[in-house]
């Protein structure tokens, strides 16, 4: 109920005020789901070219974030961007970390018609196709993982063997490098002989004791 | 002529004092909930003391209900939502009586 609400002024304010240039509401039938098209204007790498943006909302937006991809369905292909998988997935801090409740569907819109537009050169991400084999559908849930390993990289420095090798996973992990890809578990496993079992599933409880 | 009242009925409005003379007709909206401040967060039925405002010392208001959500999640790092610095409730609002 909260939610709905929340989305009926948003829906109300795209219909009567407009959307912001480049983005046209495509459909928003329910609370749900929706999507939108976006096109990034000016002299850029993806002129001419039209994208879409689908749009998940829970219960619980916008506390939390909604789960926010571009469309890859044939119809609409994700744009070649260093931070957008092939699948849609889209890395961008305000869709996880950084996401606050006074942001709305238009001001995602202009952000990431703005990655778009400043980026420099148009190619996926060096892991995408490791990280589309093995991505959950909800990107959100990708962070979780990711958010996880860190929090473990920053309460221990173990002697790598001594620990459960979820956390020598993590240090293997070149930082400036840290993408989603840390969530695809087995394939940066199989750079540490030690651990060659394939990645259990990682919790929050079984992670943060050690 | 001479005018007789028979009848009369008061009508009151009244507004949080948020510290600014503005008399927007929209009136201003919590940026979490996007309900005017006079309104209440999506929780309440009766807005009013029941569903109070909160201010912190950025100087950014909120509905208390809606800030307290967010501030208790591990996500919202204890920030506030429009300019990311730590949350701290601006005391000297909290006791005030609306106007």
């Amino acid at each position: 109920m909260a939610v709905s609400r929340r989305l009926q002024k948003e829906l109300r304010d795209l219909q009567t005020q407009g959307t912001p240039i480049g983005i046209v509401l495509l459909q928003a039938d329910d609370f749900q789901t929706w999507k939108l098209s976006i096109e990034v204007l000016g002299n850029t790498l993806y002129q001419g070219e039209k994208f879409a943006l689908r749009f998940q909302f829970d219960s619980s937006y916008p506390i939390t974030p909604p789960a926010v991809t571009f469309v890859a369905d044939g119809e609409y292909n994700a744009p070649m961007h260093p931070h957008v998988y092939s699948n849609g997935h889209i890395c961008a801090s305000i869709l996880g970390n950084e996401w606050s409740p006074v942001l709305t569907v238009a001001a995602v819109c202009i952000t990431l018609q703005s990655m778009l537009a400043s980026c420099k050169v148009s190619c996926s991400p060096p892991d995408d196709q490791r990280y589309v084999l093995h991505a959950p559908a909800d990107p959100r849930k990708v962070r979780s993982v990711r958010n996880v390993l860190w929090t473990l990289q920053l309460m221990h420095t173990p002697d790598p063997l001594g620990f459960p090798w979820s956390v020598y996973l993590s240090r293997g992990v070149v930082y400036p490098n840290l993408t989603l890809s840390l969530f695809d578990c087995r394939l940066q496993t199989t750079s540490t002989p030690a651990a060659s079992k394939p990645c259990p599933m990682l919790t929050l409880s079984q992670c943060i004791i050690p | 002529m001479k005018v007789t009242i028979k009848n009369w009925h008061a009508i009151a409005q009244w507004r949080w004092d948020i510290g600014t003379n503005e008399t927007d007709e929209e009136g201003d909206v919590c940026g979490i909930c996007r309900v005017p401040y006079e309104g209440c967060c999506p929780s309440c039925k009766m807005p009013g003391d029941d569903c109070p405002l909160i201010w912190g010392e950025c100087s950014h208001v909120f509905h208390m209900h809606c800030l307290l959500k967010w501030i208790g999640t591990a996500a919202s790092k204890q920030q506030c939502p429009m300019d990311r610095r730590p949350w701290v409730t601006a005391e000297r609002k909290i006791n005030n009586n609306p106007r």
